[in-house]
């Protein structure tokens, strides 16, 4: 289910396994960088730099050790975070407003998706305000379980249940 | 723990974040290799997160490809416009290529079956030729047949003369081989008889004139070389060939006879 032959290829330095890659994984790591960034301008300068990363640090991914998908995830955050650490950052966002992943998923946002997505967005709009708040933290910011736990002020012991059964209620969209 | 129990503890969630402690993160690699179905769990739990994070995610700039391929210092230039085109142009290559295939199948089904058609007509014909063949050679059999009763030393020929009131034309000839007490009459001479009426052949004796009908010819017309043998003779001297009416005559109608012949 990952394609471990381009995998294999990128590794090697093949271009064209790169672009393959970028192409099946691009859209939701641009996803990942908006929630942190929350600017698609700036968005996609992380994303250009993710990417650079991913192609020179390549042969450091070892699929016995992760999903590629994680290892991916893991740059991106790590990029976007320091772009929001940076002092340029803070000086020229206006988005500071935007709290979670949700508001990317209202309603108004992007009509040009609005028909596709209709399944995983009435989903996320069943999700309790703690569901929302657990996957932005650990899914978006890749926050630990403890940092999750103080941050939510919820018992250490909860955190890995309570998402598990928040991701089941959006998979019951794949489902369906 | 069992793999179930692995599989709803929340861990293989908090392994596809990145999350874990370095121990706990080795712990479920070694898992997902080991049991299938926490392999299936963890890509499950992967498409769902992408799937969200696709949906979060805008509309990437057209550029931002190229600029990223450019970055890695690529010389592939961005294929996407190129690779839907090209893609557009398989498509047609493609149906073309199956409208061919198909009129190909069909051109040949086609030909196949006019094939079929030309086989059974040839067919057909070997079969009349083969039925031609065989009555040929029913036929050069005949007369064969006939040649060697001809040659044959016991044959003795014999004319017999056309009637001059009733048919002056018509003429006859017998070949009598008395070794077998038989005769062949060539009535090749003969003229075709009237509807409804058919030759009779008959053995005379002369002295008294004792007519005995040897043979009522009903077949004559279909009979393809008009001689016809007759067996088991009585004593002749003569042999006359009279017209009677279908069925025969019991005695031969005199001013019906057609030719006449001593042997």
């Amino acid at each position: 289910m990952q394609p471990d032959f381009l995998i294999e290829r990128l590794q090697n330095k093949d271009e064209k396994a790169f672009a393959k890659l970028y192409d099946l994984y691009s859209e939701n790591i641009l996803g990942v960088i908006m929630t942190i960034v929350k600017d698609q301008n700036i968005a996609e300068e992380v994303m250009q730099d993710v990417f650079v990363k991913v192609w020179n640090k390549a042969q450091t991914y070892n699929k016995s050790k992760g999903r590629f998908f994680t290892w991916l995830l893991n740059i991106a955050r790590n990029s976007a975070i320091d772009r929001v650490r940076s002092k340029a950052f803070k000086n020229t966002s206006k988005n500071h407003d935007i709290e979670t992943f949700a508001f990317f998923l209202q309603d108004d946002t992007d009509l040009d998706k609005a028909s596709e997505s209709i399944g995983i967005k009435k989903f996320v709009k069943k999700l309790k305000p703690m569901c929302i708040k657990l996957i932005q933290l650990l899914y978006f910011q890749g926050f630990s379980q403890k940092e999750t736990s103080e941050s939510l002020d919820i018992p250490l012991g909860t955190v890995k249940s309570r998402n598990r059964a928040c991701l089941n209620t959006l998979r019951t969209s794949l489902e369906d | 723990m069992k793999p179930q129990d692995y599989i709803t503890s929340g861990l293989l969630e908090l392994y596809v974040y990145g999350v874990l402690d370095k121990h706990e993160n080795e712990q479920i690699s070694s898992l997902i290799n080991k049991y299938p179905e926490i392999r299936v769990e963890v890509e499950d739990i992967e498409l769902i997160l992408m799937e969200l994070s696709t949906e979060i995610s805008p509309a990437a700039s057209p550029q931002l490809k190229s600029s990223v391929l450019k970055a890695i210092g690529s010389t592939e230039v961005d294929e996407a416009p190129r690779t839907s085109r090209s893609l557009s142009v398989f498509g047609v290559i493609g149906w073309a290529a199956s409208l061919l295939l198909l009129g190909g199948i069909l051109w040949l089904f086609n030909l196949n079956s006019n094939l079929e058609t030309e086989v059974q007509v040839s067919n057909a014909n070997l079969d009349t030729l083969e039925e031609q063949l065989n009555q040929k050679e029913r036929v050069i059999a005949n007369y064969e047949s006939t040649l060697e009763v001809v040659r044959d030393k016991d044959v003795t020929a014999y004319s017999l003369p056309g009637n001059e009131p009733v048919a002056p034309d018509a003429y006859a000839k017998a070949f009598l081989d008395k070794k077998n007490n038989k005769v062949y009459l060539d009535l090749a001479g003969l003229p075709k008889p009237p509807k409804g009426m058919v030759y009779q052949v008959w053995s005379l004796k002369l002295d008294p004139l004792t007519p005995t009908s040897i043979a009522v010819l009903d077949q004559f017309n279909s009979d393809q070389d008009k001689i016809f043998e007759i067996s088991n003779l009585p004593e002749t001297e003569a042999f006359g060939v009279t017209l009677e009416p279908e069925g025969g005559s019991k005695s031969p109608t005199l001013e019906q006879l057609y030719v006449l012949g001593t042997v």
